[in-house]
């Protein structure tokens, strides 16, 4: 299972103030927080952890098919330190590990998490919200031959966009994220 | 304080984060902050932050967790406010 997040970093700086007393505590463990703090660009690295956090947390709820809940803390992420574009890290929630990638650039960080470290996935990054749904039947109708207008989207019991073909539910594991300027979906392909 | 005045505070307090504002014109117990109101995740730690300052009282993780819709957070604080 799959999930990721995009975070509009302009948008963030002006939507939080991460500064605000008793703020981390409540999102990042004492760890995450010394990190965050001695890192040359501390905004950066909390948006980084909590992208990593809400893709970790879909790819949990997708994997497992629980209720929405809202314990960011729960969520231990652990970074390698990496010189590469894509920076690779886990996230380790309640004995369960999840396999985090992400790319950062100077006006977004996009996250992606799996729960297998292996998994083959295809993504895009979008500066237009509206396509995103769009975007997503296509590739994944290209992916596996489908016709593009007999794939739907349709929200499950627990509001996660699920794919549907002629009203048949399709197992496949995807995510879908926007923020800001900023939209992207992740695929899962085999 | 009555139930009324606690959901009346409330929607003071989520006000500068609600992206969707046609959710507030029906603001009761069963409004769901992210979905109704589309307030970003980010945000929804401001605003357990702001109900702790405006009712006085301490929101620990477990009871953050559950705090979703409107009705989740007037529970909290009733249960928070009894344990003063």
């Amino acid at each position: 299972m799959i999930g990721n997040d995009i975070v509009d970093l302009k948008l963030s700086a002006t939507e939080s103030n991460i500064y605000r007393p008793r703020l981390q505590e409540k999102i990042f463990s004492e760890e995450e927080r010394v990190i965050i703090r001695t890192s040359e660009n501390p905004e950066t690295q909390l948006w980084l952890f909590w992208a990593m956090k809400e893709a970790a947390y879909k790819a949990h709820q997708r994997r497992f098919n629980l209720p929405r809940r809202f314990n960011p803390k729960d969520f231990k992420c652990r970074c390698e330190i990496s010189e590469k574009s894509e920076l690779s890290g886990t996230v380790h929630i309640q004995g369960f590990e999840y396999f985090s990638s992400s790319k950062i650039s100077a006006e977004y960080i996009h996250c992606i998490a799996s729960a297998s470290a292996s998994a083959e996935r295809i993504y895009e990054i979008f500066s237009i919200k509206e396509k995103l749904k769009k975007e997503l039947i296509s590739a994944f109708s290209e992916r596996y031959n489908f016709t593009s207008g007999a794939v739907q989207l349709l929200k499950n019991n627990y509001r996660i966009p699920q794919l549907y073909c002629d009203g048949e539910y399709l197992k496949h594991s995807f995510s879908l994220s926007h923020h800001g300027r900023f939209s992207a979906y992740v695929l899962a392909v085999n | 304080m009555t139930e009324k005045e606690i959901i009346e505070r409330l929607k003071k307090i989520v006000n500068p984060y609600v992206q969707r504002k046609e959710g507030l014109e029906n603001f009761n117990k069963e409004t769901d902050f992210l979905n109704d109101l589309q307030i970003n995740s980010a945000n929804l730690v401001d605003v357990v932050l702001d109900v702790e300052d405006e009712f006085d009282i301490e929101i620990d993780n477990d009871s953050m967790d559950g705090m979703l819709t409107v009705g989740d957070a007037k529970e909290i604080i009733e249960t928070k406010l009894k344990e003063k």
